[in-house]
């Protein structure tokens, strides 16, 4: 039974904010997922996911944020994570994700980054 | 610390599986428990009960049954979880690939291995048709 997830948006400059509200798990990544492919679709070439309302991501919810760096990445893009909670810095740094996206402390960073 | 131990068993819908999240953070209060340790834990349910729904096999009339127990044993959490579906261990098979570069690395596998990094130990028994992992995490 898939429910779906509220990502508010914000933007700077060229840079789209995505802003993922609550948790992300296996009933909402299918709708997460929807929602990153069709902003890569319609062009954006740099995206950032602020973390900073998530409370809890689970594997459904990575494999969504890869497949998305891998998407943009081949647009000639980039994806950059920020403001992560310790628990969920965690899991990225156990599964070697932030060794392939670039995972900031902020937003300030993350444009930066961008 | 409060003492005092946790069951419940979902037949893993997802309005269930919600309750389920919220009933360990609730145990997790009860406990004091740490918030890291309430997030891994909950990380871990939610990883195996997607894992014994997708890839789980069940028979015409079976439905998927995921029994949870929680328990304090000597600073420890103890995480004791049945199911059916089939025998699958999930402490085998976990060569996840976690440092190819972006346009190399594989979509998928990574539940299982969290939840062996995160846990302080763990052990698998196929008992009478039934999965039976119990995970182990230190109260730190």
């Amino acid at each position: 039974m898939a429910s779906n997830i509220d990502v508010q948006e914000q933007r700077e400059g060229d840079v789209l904010i995505m802003i993922p509200v609550g948790r992300i798990d296996s009933s909402n990544a299918p709708s997460f997922e929807r929602i990153v492919k069709d902003r890569i679709d319609e062009g954006e070439t740099k995206i950032v996911v602020d973390f900073t309302k998530l409370s809890f991501i689970s594997s459904s919810g990575m494999r969504v944020l890869l497949i998305g760096a891998k998407n943009i990445q081949s647009n000639n893009g980039k994806l950059v994570l920020c403001s992560m909670r310790d628990s969920i810095r965690e899991i990225f740094s156990i599964s070697g994700f932030d060794t392939i996206i670039p995972v900031v402390q902020d937003r300030i960073a993350a444009i930066d980054h961008s | 610390m409060i003492t005092g131990d946790f069951n419940v068993q979902i037949s893993a819908r997802v309005s269930e599986l919600h309750d389920l999240y919220a009933m360990v953070e609730t145990f997790g209060e009860a406990q004091e428990l740490p918030n890291r340790t309430v997030f891994i834990i909950n990380l871990a349910l939610e990883e195996l009960v997607t894992n014994t729904l997708v890839h789980g096999t069940f028979d015409d009339g079976i439905e998927p049954e995921i029994n949870i127990g929680l328990s304090i044993n000597n600073d420890r959490v103890i995480v004791v979880v049945r199911s059916n579906g089939g025998e699958f261990d999930p402490t085998q098979d976990s060569n996840v690939d976690t440092t190819s570069e972006l346009e190399n690395r594989p979509i998928g596998g990574l539940g299982l291995h969290l939840i062996k990094a995160q846990a302080d130990d763990y052990s698998y028994e196929f008992v009478d048709g039934i999965n039976l992992l119990t995970l182990e995490y230190n109260i730190s």
